[in-house]
């Protein structure tokens, strides 16, 4: 969404943003529905109809906040301050922490099953740690995953009844 | 008569030993959940939910009770000892609690916080005993399409009450009730939105969105305003008490304010952060030194806690009677209460007397024992503030995840945590409240269901709709609750134009 010719805040820069995807989720979830099998029992239509309704407000209310955001960018005045360079650095970073811990949860997704809960765990709470304290910190990182895993474990196995999945071979 | 002896019934079941210690342990977890800033007690009771699993319903619900009212006790000391808020509701008590501390009052703080959350807590109990019987039985009347009507006013109140923008508040409301049309319809048995995922066909647990959004939302959040190293935090105080004079100034506002508190917590969306700023609102009006305010009165502090502490037992009555929790905590305990095979509604008073009462009972019990914990073990509880936020994220992390595989022991429930996580904090980012989104992921099945139904009963008429009194009432308070912000707002922008 980059509109060189007007000057946006950044509250309405997300709002903008937050609009246009209301507008195309609204619009996909329109098509979906469409597509979706007609009921074999009572009115064939009858699953349609709600979501029908909630596609086309959802567009509705995109198209309503998007004129709202274009009406407000056109009485901003040319003379506000729009801090383009300094806040693009803390976002990115920013925005790079929250990816890793994404990917780092999916990793935990993938493994989870695989190796065991104790394992899987000591692995991601390690990592997320290192993405919150970096290098300099190791010991407190290891011993924080280590013991979390080992407490959560036992207290969910043997105390609540919860079971978590085992580590291969080793059977805990 | 009966709700008294129900309730006396109740209390031999909350006094039983072992649902005093898992009231006890739940209100001292709650508090540590509730210390950290940006966790409020709708994330603490989540992310220990799955301690509760094995246990039976009613000592489920009562430890579950115990990390509620612990969760608000531990938003208050962060706010009190940090300005830090746990959520919303605990923001009120920043505005005098903290100079208070600075003051070197923090002593007297944190005893007036526990004894107006006390009573509040307390006056706010009686009131539910008196009220919830009768709803539950007004209730029983309503059929499908005054349910319809129900929900619609339970969503049109909450996503209007977005203070900035309206529009934002219905947009997450729709997406919300979108999210909840994923899985097998359950009248016709078709398959709607499942994009051919096994796991998807039973729909998406609520419990997800909301840990999900609070949870990992907040930690995601944490990422930019992370405190640095160790807070500077008094951890050593004297007596932990407030002299008479103190005493005085506070009674008449907390009496006051858990009425107050009470009914508003009762209405859906509103809740304690409204239920907490009105109450100091209030009593900054009534009081005889209102410049007093914000600069550490005590009175300042006492009236938002007891309202606070209120509302949240007035929002368990929506929940328990109706099937429409009033807060994000009763949200998470109604899901709770599903998970354990109860469906919360007027039917629930009279198939689950002694869960209801039971459950009743334990928020007297859980209010003395807060606040015989809070009050001697302050200075201990503190001493979790100490642990860097650093470190305590990632566990919270931790705990969000194995919560979500204990709910449904799959696996998928993590992307779906990581999805939901990433669009809480997208929300947070683009200023659309959250509130709305739950409430429509928990109610949004039903409401439909009960639209097609009445339709049904109706061949296909809407007129059904419009067809009892209750219904045309219902439908009158969407009208206002949507219309009179845009009327208050317009009458605001006329009188600033002339």
């Amino acid at each position: 969404m980059k509109q060189p010719s007007l000057q946006m805040t950044d509250a309405q820069r997300s709002s903008t943003i937050a609009a246009v995807f209301c507008i195309t989720l609204g619009v996909i979830y329109c098509i979906m529905t469409s597509l979706l099998p007609q009921a074999a029992v009572g009115m064939p239509n009858a699953p349609k109809v709600f979501p029908y309704a909630l596609g086309f407000s959802l567009t509705g209310l995109g198209i309503g906040l998007l004129i709202q955001q274009i009406l407000s960018i056109r009485q901003n005045s040319p003379k506000t301050e729009v801090k383009e360079k300094s806040e693009t650095v803390t976002v990115d970073y920013h925005t790079k922490q929250i990816l890793l811990t994404v990917a780092n949860g999916v990793l935990y997704a993938l493994l989870f099953k695989k190796l065991g809960y104790v394992l899987s765990t000591t692995l991601f709470l390690g990592l997320e740690l290192f993405l919150f304290n970096g290098k300099g910190k190791w010991k407190v990182v290891l011993a924080v995953s280590v013991i979390f895993s080992l407490f959560i474990y036992i207290l969910f196995n043997k105390l609540l009844g919860v079971y978590l999945p085992m580590m291969p071979v080793v059977g805990f | 008569m009966d709700s008294i002896l129900q309730l006396m019934h109740g209390f031999t079941v909350a006094l039983q030993p072992m649902n005093i210690m898992w009231v006890t342990i739940g209100g001292v977890l709650g508090t540590i959940i509730g210390m950290l800033p940006g966790l409020g007690p709708a994330t603490g009771v989540a992310v220990l939910l799955p301690l509760t699993f094995s246990m039976g319903p009613v000592a489920a619900l009562i430890t579950m009770g115990g990390v509620y009212y612990g969760a608000m006790y531990g938003g208050s000391r962060a706010s009190i000892l940090l300005n830090t808020p746990g959520d919303g509701a605990a923001v009120a008590a920043t505005f005098d609690g903290y100079p208070m501390t600075k003051q070197g009052r923090a002593e007297a703080a944190l005893a007036i916080s526990a004894i107006a959350s006390f009573i509040g807590g307390v006056i706010a109990t009686v009131f539910m005993v008196l009220v919830s019987v009768p709803v539950a039985r007004f209730a029983i009347k309503f059929g499908a399409a005054e349910y319809f009507q129900l929900y619609v006013f339970a969503l049109a109140a909450t996503a209007s009450m977005n203070k900035g923008n309206r529009v934002k508040g219905f947009i997450a409301m729709i997406i919300g009730l979108m999210i909840a049309t994923i899985g097998i319809d359950a009248q016709s048995g078709v398959k709607r939105f499942t994009f051919g995922i096994l796991e998807l066909q039973s729909g998406i647990d609520f419990l997800i969105v909301i840990i999900a959004i609070f949870a990992l939302g907040e930690v995601f959040k944490s990422f930019k305003n992370i405190r640095e190293g160790k807070a500077n935090i008094q951890k050593d105080f004297g007596k932990i008490w407030i002299s008479r004079k103190e005493w005085k100034r506070s009674v008449l506002p907390i009496l006051r304010s858990a009425p107050l508190g009470f009914f508003i917590g009762a209405l859906p969306g509103a809740g304690g952060t409204m239920a907490s700023l009105m109450s100091y609102n209030n009593e900054r009006q009534l009081s005889k030194h209102p410049e007093e305010f914000g600069e550490g009165a005590i009175e300042g502090l006492a009236a938002p806690e007891s309202a606070n502490n209120a509302a949240s037992v007035g929002a368990m009555i929506p929940m328990l009677t109706l099937g429409i929790p009033g807060s994000g905590t009763t949200a998470v305990m109604m899901g709770a209460l599903m998970i354990l095979g109860l469906k919360p509604g007027p039917l629930l008073f009279q198939q689950q007397p002694t869960i209801i009462w039971g459950l009743i009972a334990s928020m007297f019990l859980g209010n003395i024992i807060l606040a015989i914990v809070n009050i001697p073990l302050a200075g201990g509880l503190v001493r979790v503030l100490s642990v860097p936020p650093k470190i305590l994220y990632p566990i919270v992390l931790g705990l969000s995840f194995v919560g979500a595989y204990a709910i449904s022991y799959s696996v998928m429930d993590f992307y779906i945590l990581l999805i939901f996580g990433v669009l809480g904090y997208l929300m947070g980012k683009a200023k659309i409240p959250t509130s709305p989104l739950i409430l429509a992921v928990i109610v949004g099945n039903n409401m439909e269901q009960s639209f097609r139904r009445a339709f049904t009963i109706s061949d296909g008429t809407l007129g059904i709709f419009f067809s009892s009194p209750i219904c045309i009432v219902l439908f009158a308070l969407t009208i206002i609750s949507v219309g009179y912000p845009l009327v208050k707002s317009a009458i605001l922008a006329a009188k600033n134009q002339s």
